[in-house]
C-alpha cells in the first residue's frame, strides 16, 4: 500500500524533481513533463493535448512520432482514450488496443493506433474540478496494464502537467517551477478549492486563473496554499482585481 | 419505527437512487446521512483513495466546515487511514485513551466534541478503495450489530460508487474513482463561488445548492456546474433557500 506516514507528498516531489531535471535550467514546459513521465512510468512515449471542446483540441507536445500520431488520430476520429478521459473527467486506460473488447469500444481508433505503433494507451485528464485543460496520453508499443505504482506515478505527473499548463496559460502568475507542484497533500484540501471559487468571484476571473493566483500568492508569501486558502474562506483575505497582490480585509 | 423497518426503507431508498445517470456525490451524501440515523452515530464521512498517495473526502453527513476538517485530517493520521492501510475495521471506543497513537487527530476530534470513532473499509476483492468513517459524541463505540450494519453501508457505498461493470474491470475502477473525486472538487469550487456572491458561509452555500437541486429535480453536480458557469443566478438560488428554510407545516 502506497499510503504511509513517509510516502505522502514524496511522490509529487520526486516527479517534480524529474521534470525540473528534464528542463535542464530552462522554464518548465509540456515537453519536460512528457519526457519525465515517459522515463518514470515505463512507457514508450507521451503526448500532451489541450482541449476546449470535443471538436477543439490541439497537440502541445509529443515525445515521438507514434505519440503524435495517436494524439492526431484521436482528434480526427473523435474517439479513443484521450477523448474519453476529457469527456468524462476520469482516467481512460486501454492496456490492449488489439483486444476485441477495445476494438468494439473504439472501432476506428483501435486498429489505426495499433498500425501507428501503439498497442496500449493510457489517458489522464488535466483537471481540478471545473478546471479542465486537456489530457496527458501515454502509449506503449506492447500491450499490458500499468502496474499499481505506475498508475500512481502517472496520476502524479498528470497533476504536475496541470500545474505547468496553468502557469503557461497565465504567465502573470510567474513560472511554474517557482511554485510548488500540484498534487502535494495540502493542495487537495476542500478549502483550497472553496477559496479558488471565492477568488474567481472576487476577480471576476476563471477558476483556472483564480487557482493560479492563489498558488502564486502562497509562493510569494512563503506559506502553504492551504494556509492562504483558509484566510480567504474565513474572509480575512481578499484578492484585488486591480493588482497582482492580495489585500487584507478590514484594515 | 423499529430499526428493521427503518433499515429496509433506507436500503430501498438507496437502491432507488442508483438509477441510470445518478449523481454519485448525492448518493454518497445520502448514504452518510442515513448512516447517522440508522447507526445512532453523530457524523459519518466517506474517504476515497486518489490512487496516488492520498485519501480524499467525497461525502459527509454534515457539510459544516468543522466536521469536514476532521474528516480531512484523517487523510494524514487517524483510524480511517489505518483502516484503509490494513483493510480491516478500526474501532476506537474512547479516543482519549488513544491520544498517544494519533495525537493530532485525537486532539482535533476532542475539540469538536467527538469521543469515539469507527472506520469501515470499502473493499473490492483484494483491494481497498476507501473507508467509511463514523464519529460518536459519547465514548463506548458501536455494538456488534451496528458494526456489521456499518460495514454493510460501506459495501453499498462501494458498489454504488463503482457500478457493476467498474467493480469487475480494473480500468473502469480507476475512471470511476477519479470522476467521483473530481466531482467533489467541482462542488467545493461552486460552494466558494456561491458563498462569495451571496455573502453566506461555504457551509450555507452547500445547503442552498442542494435545496435548489432537490426543488428543481436536478443533479447536484449539474447545479454546481450551473453556479460556476453563471447559468444559475443568485436570486433564483436565494428563492429556493427561503423555501427550504420554511418550517414544515
Amino acid at each position: 500500500m502506497a499510503i504511509n506516514g513517509e510516502g505522502r507528498g514524496a511522490r509529487a516531489a520526486k516527479a517534480w524533481a524529474l521534470i525540473i531535471e528534464c528542463a535542464g535550467g530552462k522554464p518548465v514546459a509540456a515537453e519536460h513533463v512528457c519526457q519525465a513521465v515517459s522515463a518514470a512510468v515505463g512507457v514508450d512515449g507521451a503526448a500532451l493535448s489541450l482541449s476546449t471542446g470535443l471538436d477543439s483540441q490541439s497537440l502541445v507536445h509529443a515525445t515521438d512520432e507514434v505519440a503524435r500520431r495517436v494524439a492526431e488520430l484521436q482528434f480526427s476520429l473523435g474517439e479513443g482514450p484521450g477523448v474519453e478521459a476529457w469527456a468524462f473527467g476520469g482516467t481512460s486506460l486501454a492496456p490492449d488496443l488489439g483486444s476485441a473488447a477495445t476494438a468494439a469500444r473504439w472501432p476506428w481508433l483501435a486498429p489505426a493506433a495499433v498500425q501507428a505503433g501503439a498497442r496500449a494507451v493510457f489517458a489522464f485528464p488535466l483537471q481540478a474540478g471545473a478546471i479542465r485543460l486537456g489530457t496527458l496520453d501515454l502509449y506503449r508499443a506492447r500491450s499490458g496494464p500499468l502496474a499499481v505504482e505506475q498508475l500512481a506515478d502517472a496520476l502524479t505527473f498528470a497533476a504536475a502537467a496541470l500545474g505547468v499548463m496553468l502557469h503557461t496559460a497565465h504567465p502573470r502568475a510567474g513560472p511554474a517551477q517557482e511554485v510548488q507542484p500540484l498534487g502535494a497533500m495540502q493542495e487537495s484540501r476542500a478549502e483550497v478549492y472553496q477559496a479558488t471559487g471565492m477568488i474567481a468571484a472576487q476577480l471576476d476571473a476563471s477558476l483556472a486563473e483564480a487557482f493560479v493566483r492563489l498558488r502564486a500568492h502562497a509562493f510569494t508569501q512563503g506559506v502553504g496554499v492551504a494556509e492562504i486558502a483558509r484566510l480567504v474562506v474565513s474572509r480575512n483575505l481578499r484578492f484585488d482585481p486591480d493588482g497582482l497582490t492580495a489585500s487584507e480585509a478590514g484594515d | 419505527m423499529a430499526r428493521e423497518q427503518l433499515l429496509a426503507r433506507v436500503f430501498v431508498e438507496l437502491a432507488d437512487t442508483l438509477v441510470a445517470d445518478f449523481d454519485v456525490i448525492e448518493f454518497l451524501h445520502l448514504l452518510t446521512e442515513r448512516c447517522v440515523q440508522v447507526l445512532g452515530v453523530d457524523a459519518a464521512g466517506l474517504l476515497l483513495t486518489d490512487q496516488a498517495d492520498h485519501l480524499q473526502l467525497v461525502a459527509a453527513s454534515s457539510e459544516q466546515s468543522r466536521i469536514l476538517e476532521l474528516f480531512q485530517l484523517q487523510a494524514d493520521q487517524g483510524p480511517c487511514l489505518d483502516c484503509y492501510a490494513t483493510g480491516t475495521q478500526v474501532a476506537v471506543a474512547d479516543l482519549a485513551a488513544e491520544a498517544a497513537r494519533w495525537p493530532e487527530f485525537a486532539a482535533a476530534a476532542h475539540e469538536r466534541g467527538f469521543a469515539a470513532v469507527h472506520a469501515m473499509p470499502m473493499r473490492l476483492r483484494e483491494q481497498v478503495i476507501g473507508a467509511l468513517n463514523l464519529f460518536s459524541a459519547t465514548p463506548g463505540g458501536l455494538d456488534a450489530d451496528s458494526a456489521a450494519l456499518g460495514q454493510a453501508f460501506a459495501d453499498v457505498a462501494t458498489i454504488g460508487l463503482l457500478g457493476e461493470r467498474a467493480a469487475r474491470e480494473q480500468t473502469l475502477l480507476s475512471q470511476q474513482l477519479q470522476i467521483a473525486l473530481n466531482t467533489r472538487v467541482l462542488i467545493e469550487q461552486a460552494k466558494g463561488m456561491l458563498a462569495e456572491r451571496s455573502g453566506d458561509s461555504v457551509d450555507e452555500a452547500f445547503t442552498t445548492m442542494r435545496a435548489y437541486a432537490r426543488a428543481n429535480n436536478r443533479k447536484l453536480t449539474d447545479v454546481a456546474h450551473g453556479v460556476i458557469n453563471g447559468d444559475i443566478l443568485l436570486p433564483e438560488l436565494a428563492n429556493t433557500r427561503k423555501v427550504a428554510r420554511r418550517p414544515p407545516a
